[in-house]
C-alpha cells in the first residue's frame, strides 16, 4: 500500500512537472484593444538596407518581406446619406485592410548621442499616444504649449532634453530653450515614406523630432479632403483624369486595385466635390490629397519606382546632401559619419505597431556598420553592393523613462553610456516588451508559479519522509 | 553587490554538481560497499545548502527589489534558483533523515532521478545568471528548441496553479493515508 501510495506520489509530481512545460507561459497575454493592447502574431522580421551618394544626392535603398502590400489609407465611404472614415489608426491591425505600409527612417549626425546608442527608445516618452497610460486628449488640448499654442491633442515622440524632467510630458523647456536647441542640432531628422499618402506622386514625407514630431517647414505632400462645417468631403475625382468620379468599397475591400490603378487621388485627379451628386451607398473618396510638397517639406522623393513585387517591397529613396535646411534636416558630408534607425509599418497597422530597429552608424565612404559608396554622378547602379542585414523588432510599451529608473536593472549601464546592442538582442526586446504590456499580471503570476511549486516540492518531500520513514520502521 | 553573488555561486553549484556524481556513484555501487559515499552526499548536501543559502540572499542584494521583478530574465533566474534551493534542500533533509533506506531496491533509482530534476533546476538557474551577467551559454537554445524562451517568463496560467497545488494537497493526502495503513 505505503508503495503504491509512494510510486504514486512520484507520478504525479512528474506529471505536474510535465503540464507546467507544456501551459507555461499562457493565460495572460492577450489583445485588449480597450488597454491598447495588440500584440502581433511575428515579434520580429527582416530588413535590408544598403546606401550610395554622389555629389549632391544621397540614396537610401530598402527591402522587407511583407505577405501583401497595403496600399489603400483612410476612405470616407458613402453609406445612407453619410460620408463615414474608414482608415483611422486602431490598436493592431485594421480588418478591413485600409491601412497603409510605411517605412521610417530617423538620422543623427552626432548632435543627439545617445540615440547612437538607444535609438528610437530615446523618442518614446511619458503619456505616448496608444500607451496603455496615454495623456488624455483634453489635458494635451489644455497645455499652454502644446495644446494652446501648437494645437495638438496628443503627445507624439520627443527627445528628453526638451523637457525639464523627462518622466513628464508636461514639462516643456521654455521656447528660447526649444530655439536654442534646435539651433544646435538637437533634434531628429525623419524620412517618412507612406505607400499611399506619398508613394503614388513618387515622394516621401519630411519630418523631424524635437520637443514633438512635426513636419518641415513647407506644404507637406497630402492634405485632408474634408470640409468640417459641410461635413462633407472637398474634393471628388475628375471623371476626365481618373475615370470615374469616385473609387468602389467592393473593390477596395476585395484589394482589386493595384498600383497601375486609381487608388488615391492627386491634385491633378479632383474637382471640387459635387454634393448634389446622386452619391450611392459604397462610392468611396480618399480622405488625403496629394500634392508634390515644396520647401523643406518636400525634400526628399522616391528614386525610380518604390513598388511591392514578390512578397518583398523595394523602396530606394533620395534626398540632396545638403538641403540647406539645417533646422529641420541632418546635412550629410562625404567622409562623415550618421546614426539611423529604421522602422516599418506593414500588415495594415498604424502608430506604435511597427518594427524597429537598433540603431546602426551609416558611413560615407567610412568605416560604419552600413558603407554608403560614394558614386560619380547620376543614380547609383546598385550592382556589386551588398544589403546590410537587419533584424527588426516589435517595441511594445517601453519608454525612456523606465529605461532610466530603478525599475531598470541596466539603468546604471545606460548612464555608463553602454549601447543596447551589447546588452540585448532585438528577440530579447521584443520579448521584454510584449511583457512590460502585461507586467502588474506577470509578477503576480510569476509569484503564484514560484510558490505553488515550493509548495509541490514540499509535499513531495513530506510523503517521501512519511512513507519511507514508516517502512524504515515497520 | 554582483560580484560577490557571481563568486559566491560557484560554492553551490560545484557542491551540488559533486553531488550529483557521488548520487550517481552510490545508485550504480553494490550492496554494503556505499557507505562512505553515503556519508559523503549527506555531508555535501548540507553544505551546499548553506552555500545555497548564503548566495539566494545575496542575489536578492544585487539590483533593486523593483529592478529584479521587472526584468523577465531575472525573474526566471529567481524562480530556478528558490526552486533549486527548495529542491536541494528536500533532498538534504532526506538524507538527513532516511539515510541508508534511501539506497534500498528500486528506491535508488527514484533517488537518481530524483537528483537529476535537481541538477537540471541547477542548470538552469547556472545559465540563467550567465545571461544576466553577458555571458549567455548555449542551453538557453536548447530550452528554446524545448518550447521555453529563457527572455520571457516562466509563469503557469491561473488552471495550471490550481492543478500544482491541488497535486501537492493529494500528494500529502497520500502520504497521510500511507502513514496511517498498516500494509
Amino acid at each position: 500500500m505505503r508503495r503504491i501510495l509512494l510510486s504514486s506520489s512520484y507520478l504525479l509530481f512528474g506529471l505536474v512537472l510535465v503540464l507546467a512545460w507544456f501551459s507555461h507561459g499562457t493565460g495572460v497575454i492577450k489583445n485588449d484593444p480597450a488597454r491598447n493592447i495588440y500584440i502581433p502574431e511575428d515579434l520580429t522580421m527582416p530588413l535590408q538596407v544598403m546606401s550610395a551618394y554622389n555629389e549632391n544626392t544621397i540614396f537610401f535603398r530598402y527591402r522587407w518581406p511583407d505577405p501583401e502590400p497595403n496600399i489603400y489609407h483612410d476612405m470616407l465611404v458613402y453609406t445612407e446619406g453619410k460620408w463615414v472614415r474608414h482608415g483611422a489608426s486602431v490598436a493592431g491591425p485594421r480588418v478591413d485592410g485600409i491601412y497603409e505600409d510605411r517605412v521610417t527612417m530617423l538620422v543623427d549626425d552626432g548632435s543627439v548621442p545617445e540615440f547612437g546608442r538607444y535609438g528610437g527608445y530615446l523618442l518614446i516618452g511619458d503619456g505616448m499616444r496608444f500607451f496603455t497610460d496615454q495623456a488624455g486628449k483634453e489635458a494635451v488640448q489644455s497645455h499652454p504649449y502644446l495644446g494652446e499654442k501648437k494645437g495638438k491633442t496628443d503627445v507624439r515622440k520627443y527627445l528628453p532634453e526638451t523637457r525639464s524632467d523627462a518622466a513628464d510630458w508636461r514639462s516643456v523647456v521654455s521656447e528660447d530653450e526649444l530655439a536654442r536647441q534646435r539651433a544646435s542640432g538637437y533634434f531628429l531628422d525623419l524620412w517618412h515614406w507612406r505607400a499611399h499618402r506619398s508613394n503614388p506622386i513618387d515622394m516621401s514625407d519630411d519630418q523631424y523630432i524635437a520637443e514633438y514630431r512635426y513636419g518641415d517647414k513647407g506644404k507637406g505632400v497630402y492634405h485632408t479632403n474634408w470640409d468640417k462645417t459641410l461635413k462633407q468631403p472637398m474634393w471628388m475625382y475628375d471623371e476626365q483624369q481618373a475615370g470615374g468620379k469616385a473609387l468602389s468599397w467592393d473593390d477596395l475591400l476585395a484589394h482589386k486595385l493595384s498600383f497601375d490603378d486609381v487608388y488615391y487621388m492627386s491634385d491633378v485627379l479632383t474637382k471640387p466635390f459635387d454634393a448634389k451628386h446622386a452619391w450611392k451607398n459604397g462610392d468611396t473618396l480618399p480622405r488625403r490629397v496629394l500634392r508634390k510638397g515644396d520647401g523643406s517639406h518636400g525634400d526628399i522623393s522616391v528614386s525610380g519606382k518604390a513598388r511591392w513585387k514578390d512578397g518583398y517591397w523595394d523602396v530606394t529613396l533620395q534626398r540632396k546632401m545638403d538641403t540647406g535646411n539645417p533646422l529641420d534636416d541632418k546635412i550629410f558630408k562625404d567622409k562623415a559619419v550618421y546614426s539611423v534607425a529604421i522602422g516599418v509599418h506593414r500588415d495594415a497597422t498604424g502608430s506604435r505597431w511597427h518594427y524597429v530597429s537598433h540603431p546602426i552608424s551609416v558611413g560615407l565612404e567610412r568605416k560604419a556598420m552600413l558603407q554608403a559608396t560614394r558614386i560619380e554622378s547620376g543614380q547609383p547602379d546598385w550592382r556589386g553592393q551588398s544589403w546590410l542585414d537587419m533584424t527588426l523588432f516589435y517595441p511594445g510599451q517601453v519608454n525612456w523613462p523606465l529605461l532610466n529608473s530603478h525599475k531598470h536593472a541596466g539603468a546604471e549601464k545606460i548612464a555608463m553610456g553602454v549601447p543596447v546592442r551589447t546588452r540585448h538582442s532585438e528577440a530579447q526586446l521584443a520579448q521584454y516588451g510584449v511583457e512590460m504590456e502585461f507586467n502588474d499580471e506577470i509578477v503576480k503570476q510569476w509569484w503564484l508559479t514560484l510558490f505553488a511549486g515550493i509548495f509541490l516540492i514540499f509535499s513531495l518531500g513530506v510523503a517521501i519522509h512519511m512513507l519511507l520513514n514508516k517502512e524504515a520502521r515497520s | 553587490m554582483s560580484a560577490y553573488h557571481v563568486m559566491a555561486a560557484h560554492f553551490p553549484i560545484a557542491i551540488w554538481m559533486t553531488t550529483f556524481l557521488f548520487i550517481v556513484l552510490r545508485s550504480f555501487s553494490l550492496p554494503g560497499r556505499g557507505d562512505k559515499l553515503q556519508y559523503a552526499i549527506s555531508l555535501l548536501l548540507f553544505i551546499g545548502v548553506l552555500a545555497g543559502l548564503a548566495t539566494y540572499s545575496l542575489g536578492w542584494m544585487v539590483w533593486s527589489w523593483e529592478a529584479l521583478t521587472y526584468s523577465p530574465l531575472a525573474r526566471n533566474h529567481i524562480l530556478m534558483a528558490s526552486w533549486s534551493l527548495a529542491y536541494w534542500t528536500l533532498l538534504w533533509v532526506l538524507h538527513w533523515r532516511l539515510g541508508e533506506h534511501l539506497w534500498h531496491g528500486m528506491q535508488r533509482w527514484t533517488m537518481l532521478m530524483l537528483s537529476m530534476v535537481g541538477i537540471s533546476l541547477l542548470s538552469v538557474t547556472g545559465t540563467l545568471g550567465g545571461s544576466l551577467t553577458g555571458n549567455p551559454s548555449g542551453l538557453p537554445d536548447i530550452l528554446a528548441s524545448l518550447g521555453w524562451d529563457t527572455n520571457s517568463t516562466f509563469y503557469l496560467p491561473p488552471v495550471m496553479i490550481g492543478v500544482t497545488i491541488a497535486s501537492g494537497g493529494v500528494i500529502l493526502a497520500m502520504a497521510w493515508l500511507g502513514q496511517r495503513s498498516k500494509a
